[in-house]
């Protein structure tokens, strides 16, 4: 009897966590295969965490407040994006202009946010796919500023920004005067791996001010929101302002990484940087063990660790196993995809098992007084 | 007074915007040096190309699995019936049908394995199957790098091995159905072949939808709680609405490709999709109701847009902003009808 | 009318100001980032030139240091550059006459706030000229001559829809 409870739990720690377990395995096999040496990998990881987890972060407060995954993130790179633009074409520098661009990004994000707040209010039940389309719309809107605004209606003067013909921003802008200035502000090296502190500083305030937000009444009114929204409004909790702020500060948390994200890669491709980016967070989040419902802290360092890996992985072990590393790109769009929709899948057969099971139970409880 | 006032509603306010953009479009084009002839022309093909891919929304959207953000899958049957026509080396209108044939098991296994997993996330059918479609173009990118095709005009000329980014139908099955019954007055000319294909169609899945079958598909999409009472097997017609979407998604691209002359291969099919549905909700569908007039009024206004609007626009001011437009434009339509208080049911 | 002035009350309570505090700080703090991160590059230049109808002769030799940083030696014709960040700076400048007859002159300089490059031509700052004289905003050659500024490459830059959508192997 002992050992069947046993069995039992295995099986479900398995199926609930399959994501990571799946994803573990694919790195057990592809390290070998890839060849790379720990410390590379190691120091690659570490990029990585500093580079994305801001971004992913960001995902985590609409999850709390029942939103699902925030695919609108986008609209937060797109606003980050643009601070980005300016600061290069004012030819602002290191940390002030980082800082600057975070101050431009973040009206943007907020602006950008309710709109996205107001359309995912009008959308309930829905969010996923239409945050997704939103992000779809606002691309658009977002070339259309970028590359036919900015230079007549939107005052840029830089050869740099500026395409030759006058208006529209160029293709990749070269970051060169932000690259990296937060991350070799203050540096230590061990072992040879460079470890920037600064970057850890703001990522773990950002984590610690995630952990005290569920703590303050809008995170307690928001998870309230999550569990249930009739229940939460006869409490007397505003639902449609609650869920407009979460998706606003996740708007705006994503703003602020991507101007982290794209100062560490030195580069920013004006039009798809972003289109991604999105993606790609929520796979690592979700790689991480997450669900739709519910994400923690530990969620995102774990999944950016196991998807980065994957990520650095499957070029090399498909450039060795088949002779081209297309394939290991390929590969990993795939299993990213692949993440995202094995994990709504999951999520929606448990939420139904859920409740036809507390559907029974309900089922049964009536009987019983009937029969009382 | 009242029943324009209906009609209007029925029309809804995007939906006459886009009108009414079109018809200014057509209106302004002769005084900027535009041939109307021409331009109507144009979206007819563009019209003939697409259509079938619109059409293959209707099934899916009548059993109640929503808009068919999943098309990608059955343009995935759809090219490996293309390629699959090409390899064996039968050129001509032959190499049509014969793609046709190829891709049908394709379609109906991938169908019928989507339909499976549809059945099972009812309620958040369109997010999931946005990412089943993209999984399958990201897999297959893998697969057309690896599959043992050997086909001079497909496979990359260096290295032997892998199938081109875009390969030519020409000599196979280019424009077979352009050329077919094509009539010219003027600048304008007509394909009645195309349209005779998606009139077909279009009859055959207005036809089904008038059986029992059909009439019980419907009844899953309106009710699904009722038709179970009534002993419909609601699962079953859900997965044949998804086999025959996806099949209608294999078609449509075979009948894209042989208009536009080229198979595309790889990230190609990505965002096929969104077009298509965006061009049935300009139509007049809605997530949960949608016709065979949705179709052509929606492809026709869509097509319309998207060849008109480059044209006037680089003509008048010199700027061609039309690929910006058609994003906001289709993207606003598709988000308008999401956030619609009556399409709530899914 | 009660309700009324209660409402505007209600507008303007402390959390209304603490709120215009800190955007009125947000804004401060973003002007105070843009002029101090703004980075200039000043191409110092030693040419003859003229200004308002005189001629100033280039320095047979100098030796020029901005705001302390290491200093670099001119001879006719050079034109060397400076990044510096921030407006105000100082210059020292050690210069020959063709006598060989050293002379050395400091001065300070602001440069104006938009300008991202600028040109100082050391004939006329030792000439003890004001500042806007010997601070002249660049103009590159090419636009200077009158030659076509890269109009043909404009063709070589056009956005197609692939890149609107991403490319879908980009790294992360």
């Amino acid at each position: 009897m002992r050992r069947n409870i046993k069995e039992f739990n295995i099986r479900e720690f398995a199926i609930n966590n399959i994501v990571p377990i799946i994803f573990i395995v694919l790195c057990i096999i592809c390290i070998p295969l890839a060849g790379y040496s720990g410390q590379y990998l190691v120091s690659q990881i570490i990029t990585r965490i500093m580079r994305n987890s801001f971004l992913v972060l960001s995902l985590l407060i609409p999850i709390m407040a029942g939103m699902g995954l925030n695919f609108g993130m986008t609209l937060g790179a797109m606003a980050g994006q643009i601070g980005i633009i300016f600061i290069t074409a004012w030819n602002v520098v290191g940390i002030p202009g980082l800082l600057l661009a975070a101050i431009i990004a973040t009206p943007i994000a907020v602006l950008l946010g309710w709109f996205c707040g107001k359309m995912l209010n009008m959308a309930k039940g829905r969010e996923m796919i239409t945050s997704y389309m939103i992000s779809f719309f606002m691309n658009g809107v977002y070339q259309l500023v970028v590359l036919y605004g900015m230079g007549p209606v939107i005052p840029i003067e830089s050869d740099q920004v500026i395409l030759p013909r006058g208006y529209g921003v160029r293709n990749t802008i070269d970051l060169i005067n932000v690259r990296q200035s937060i991350d070799t502000f203050w540096q230590i090296s061990i072992g040879g791996i460079n470890i920037p502190i600064l970057t850890i500083i703001f990522i773990a305030l950002l984590c610690v001010v995630i952990i005290w937000f569920r703590k303050t009444k809008l995170g307690q009114d928001m998870r309230a929101v999550g569990q249930d929204m009739e229940v939460a409004r006869e409490a007397g909790i505003k639902v449609e302002r609650t869920r407009i702020l979460a998706i606003v500060i996740s708007t705006v948390f994503a703003a602020y990484g991507m101007i982290i994200y794209l100062s560490n890669m030195g580069t920013l491709n004006t039009y798809n940087s972003h289109s991604q980016i999105g993606m790609f967070s929520i796979a690592a989040l979700l790689v991480g063990g997450a669900s739709v419902s519910k994400a923690s802290i530990k969620n995102v360092f774990l999944g950016i660790i196991l998807f980065h890996l994957m990520f650095i992985l499957t070029p090399q072990a498909g450039m060795k196993l088949m002779g081209q590393a297309q394939i290991g790109e390929y590969f990993r769009v795939f299993v990213s995809y692949g993440v995202i929709t094995l994990a709504l899948v999951l999520y929606e057969i448990r939420t139904r098992r859920e409740k036809a099971e507390s559907a029974k139970q309900l089922a049964g409880l009536q009987k019983e007084g009937a029969k009382a | 007074m009242e029943k324009v006032k209906e009609l209007l509603r029925s029309f809804g306010l995007p939906r006459l915007i886009i009108a009414g953009f079109l018809l200014l479009l057509f209106i302004v084009a002769p005084f900027v040096e535009i041939n109307v002839g021409a331009s109507l022309s144009d979206t007819l093909a563009r019209f003939g190309m697409n259509s079938i891919m619109v059409l293959a929304m209707v099934p899916m959207i009548h059993s109640g699995c929503g808009l068919n953000f999943g098309l990608p899958l059955g343009i995935i049957s759809g090219l490996l019936g293309a390629t699959l026509s090409i390899e064996t080396g039968v050129t001509g209108p032959l190499s049509f049908i014969l793609a046709i044939l190829y891709s049908t098991p394709f379609a109906l296994i991938l169908g019928w394995g989507y339909g499976q997993l549809l059945n099972r996330v009812k309620g958040s059918e369109m997010m999931i199957a946005t990412y089943v479609g993209f999984s399958s173009v990201a897999f297959m990118s893998i697969m057309w790098l690896i599959l043992p095709y050997s086909s001079p005009t497909m496979v990359w000329g260096y290295s032997g091995s892998g199938l081109r980014t875009t390969i030519s139908t020409d000599g196979f099955y280019s424009h077979v159905l352009k050329d077919f019954l094509q009539i010219n007055i003027g600048t304008l000319s007509i394909s009645f072949g195309e349209i005779l294909f998606f009139a077909i169609f279009a009859f055959i899945i207005w036809a089904f939808l008038h059986t029992k079958t059909g009439t019980a598909m419907t009844a899953v999409g309106s009710n699904p709680i009722f038709a179970r009472a009534s002993g419909i097997n609601v699962n079953k017609q859900r997965t044949l609405s998804v086999m025959m979407s996806t099949w209608l998604g294999a078609l449509g691209i075979l009948c894209y490709q042989q208009g536009y002359g080229f198979i595309q291969l790889y990230q190609g099919p990505m965002y096929m999709a969104m077009p298509a549905v965006s061009a049935i909700l300009i139509g007049g569908a809605s997530v949960n109701k949608a016709s065979i007039a949705n179709v052509i009024i929606g492809t026709i206004l869509y097509q319309g847009i998207v060849t008109m609007t480059p044209s006037v626009m680089n003509n008048l001011i010199h700027t061609d902003m039309s690929e910006v437009l058609r994003i906001i434009v289709s993207n606003g339509m598709i988000l308008y009808a999401l956030t619609r208080k009556t399409g709530a049911s899914r | 009318m009660s309700d009324n002035k209660k409402s505007i009350k209600d507008i303007f309570n402390l959390s209304f100001y603490v709120r215009l505090g800190v955007i009125v700080v947000v804004i401060l703090l973003a002007v105070f980032l843009y002029c101090f991160g703004k980075q200039h590059t000043v191409y110092i230049d030693n040419r003859t030139t003229e200004i308002d109808g005189v001629s100033y002769r280039a320095l047979d030799w100098a030796e020029v240091s901005i705001d302390g940083m290491d200093a670099a030696e001119y001879s006719p014709r050079t034109r060397r550059e400076a990044t510096v960040m921030r407006q105000k700076h100082t210059i020292h400048v050690i210069y020959e006459d063709e006598d060989f007859n050293q002379f050395e002159v400091e001065g300070e300089f602001s440069i104006p706030l938009n300008e991202t490059r600028v040109v100082l031509s050391l004939p006329a700052f030792v000439a003890g000229l004001g500042e806007d004289k010997f601070i002249t905003e660049f103009i590159p050659m090419a636009q200077l001559l009158g030659l076509s500024t890269g109009q043909e490459s404009s063709a070589e830059e056009q956005i197609t829809e692939e890149e609107m959508f991403g490319d879908i192997t980009m790294d992360f």
